[in-house]
């Protein structure tokens, strides 16, 4: 097992290093959530059934409605109020932490971009249009989101976006790799489809190649494509990948829309990228994963586990703060949808949709691990797949 | 959503997510005051870290200039050492969250309460 030294010194050559303040700082914000998680978030549910639900109960001389009449009553307690203020500001202090860090050394960033002699390929497009979807909310409350560009050869929304992911997910997602996803994906291929070799693979919303690199690393001989909607973020995930020596191709392009030809892949793919869009967007970009893949070729939908119809009243509030104060509107809508039903509407066969658990290595001929049932947060990721 | 656009640098400009401005105390100060409590947090704890290094530093017998501190590079027990230290400074500042929300374990009862304050108190 590697070091958390080597981990956090440097775990790939795109990351932006620290220095010693810095790194305190963002260790204090990681810290920080888990604490918020572990001993401020955990009252909230007590505050509710103790107090707010009963209170609610006398006055009306009926059990609350639904979770929105909860919700506003507890939008209105002080212990409330003092958890939701304190995880806000613990998302703006890690965006904060993360860019001062990156801002210093942005000019080295860039200059580590220019990669020689690349094995694969970046692809932007100057008249690209960012999805309202995406353009109207600076998702996560990460200042500039995944599509602001700075200077000429940007890397910056990508090394922000990056370094933070690993913070936000404290270790829980293949520590600064990040890449538990992409090993699941390919998990879930191994499991569904063994005797699939695919040829030529796409990654819709790639972000900086978390999974796109972990996947890419399984089948060396593809042709492995990844799209997303930042210029920056795009810069940033191909020399990310070209330094760990990987050559994926880039380009900047709308998953609804893509410019790929008909019956190309042999396997599509995406990485909790669907809550990210809209019930508009979502059927769209069911239909151009079938239309790109080639007749026998799978489709692999991942997605965050938990569907709506199984919280609790406090995780529908908790869902909501997700829409509404860390710029998620897709959450509910997302948590909401029959993402199976969503797959074979747009043509597959043989769909399927379950918990794959979450593996930091797949292995061929392994135990089966796809279930009806999530085992919980990073270790279970919903999967929704199917062949054309 | 970046404002201040006029200044060049990026780490000159103001940086703001672009979206709703949420408010969750009855006056967005106190969230500001909240904000501003943790940043300050914050810089303790960096500044425990700091001292940290210097104290393990000395402990080895080296100095403790600048360029000494910026390349200690702290290894996973230190790392945890620092880990349970944050969690204790956060224990600390953040104590009065923890005991009003622990007064939620049980319903509170407060009528009961005033009831036998005026039984222990009758002549």
């Amino acid at each position: 097992m590697p070091s958390t030294t080597a981990n956090v010194a440097e775990p790939h050559p795109m990351m932006p290093k620290v220095n010693h303040d810095e790194i305190a700082e963002q260790m204090f914000v990681s810290d920080l959530k888990t604490f918020i998680g572990r001993e401020i978030e955990s009252g909230q549910a007590k505050l509710m059934n103790n107090k707010v639900i009963p209170a609610i109960t006398r006055a009306k001389g009926a059990p609350p409605a639904n979770h929105i009449e909860v919700r506003g009553a507890m939008e209105k307690e002080i212990d409330y109020q003092a958890w939701a203020t304190l995880n806000r500001t613990a998302q703006e202090m890690m965006w904060d932490s993360v860019a001062s860090c990156v801002d210093r050394q942005l000019d080295a960033l860039i200059e580590k971009s220019d990669v020689k002699n690349p094995k694969g390929s970046l692809t932007l497009d100057p008249n690209f249009v960012v999805p309202r979807y995406i353009e109207a909310f600076d998702i996560h409350c990460m200042p500039g989101n995944y599509h602001a560009v700075t200077r000429p050869n940007d890397v910056r929304q990508g090394a922000v976006f990056d370094r933070a992911a690993a913070i936000y997910h404290m270790g829980r997602n293949g520590g600064f790799m990040n890449d538990i996803r992409g090993h699941t994906v390919v998990s879930h291929l191994f499991e569904r489809w063994p005797g699939l070799s695919p040829k030529r693979i796409l990654d819709i919303g790639c972000t900086v190649g978390h999974s796109t690199v972990a996947v890419a690393g399984y089948f060396p001989d593809a042709e492995v494509h990844a799209i997303d909607v930042g210029a920056g973020l795009l810069r940033y995930a191909w020399a990310r990948a070209e330094h760990v020596g990987v050559g994926i191709h880039f380009s900047q392009q709308n998953a609804e829309a893509t410019n790929f030809p008909d019956n190309h892949f042999d396997m599509v793919f995406s990485s909790a990228m669907l809550h990210e869009t809209s019930h508009t967007a979502l059927p769209r970009i069911m239909a151009e994963c079938r239309r790109v893949l080639k007749p026998g070729g799978v489709v692999i939908h991942l997605e965050v586990p938990g569907h709506y119809s199984q919280l609790d009243t406090w995780g529908r509030i908790r869902g909501d703060y997700e829409i509404f104060y860390n710029n998620e509107p897709f959450w509910r809508g997302a948590l909401s949808t029959d993402f199976k039903a969503k797959v074979a509407e747009a043509g597959f066969k043989d769909v399927r949709a379950g918990y794959q658990d979450a593996t930091a290595k797949a292995v061929t001929g392994a135990a089966p691990a796809f279930r009806d049932k999530s085992k919980g947060v990073h270790q279970s990721w919903f999967i929704a797949s199917g062949v054309k | 959503m970046v404002a201040a656009p006029g200044l060049g640098a990026p780490q000159d400009r103001v940086w703001v997510a672009k979206g709703k401005q949420p408010q969750f105390h009855s006056d967005r100060a106190i969230d500001q005051l909240m904000a501003m409590v943790t940043a300050l947090t914050a810089e303790i704890s960096i500044l425990r870290d700091r001292l940290d290094t210097h104290e393990r530093l000395a402990d080895a017998g080296k100095a403790a200039r600048s360029a000494d501190v910026e390349a200690f590079i702290p290894d996973a027990p230190v790392m945890a050492a620092r880990s349970s230290q944050r969690q204790r400074t956060l224990r600390k500042v953040f104590r009065v969250l923890k005991e009003d929300l622990a007064r939620h374990e049980t319903p509170a009862d407060d009528a009961e309460l005033d009831r036998l304050a005026k039984e222990i108190n009758a002549a």
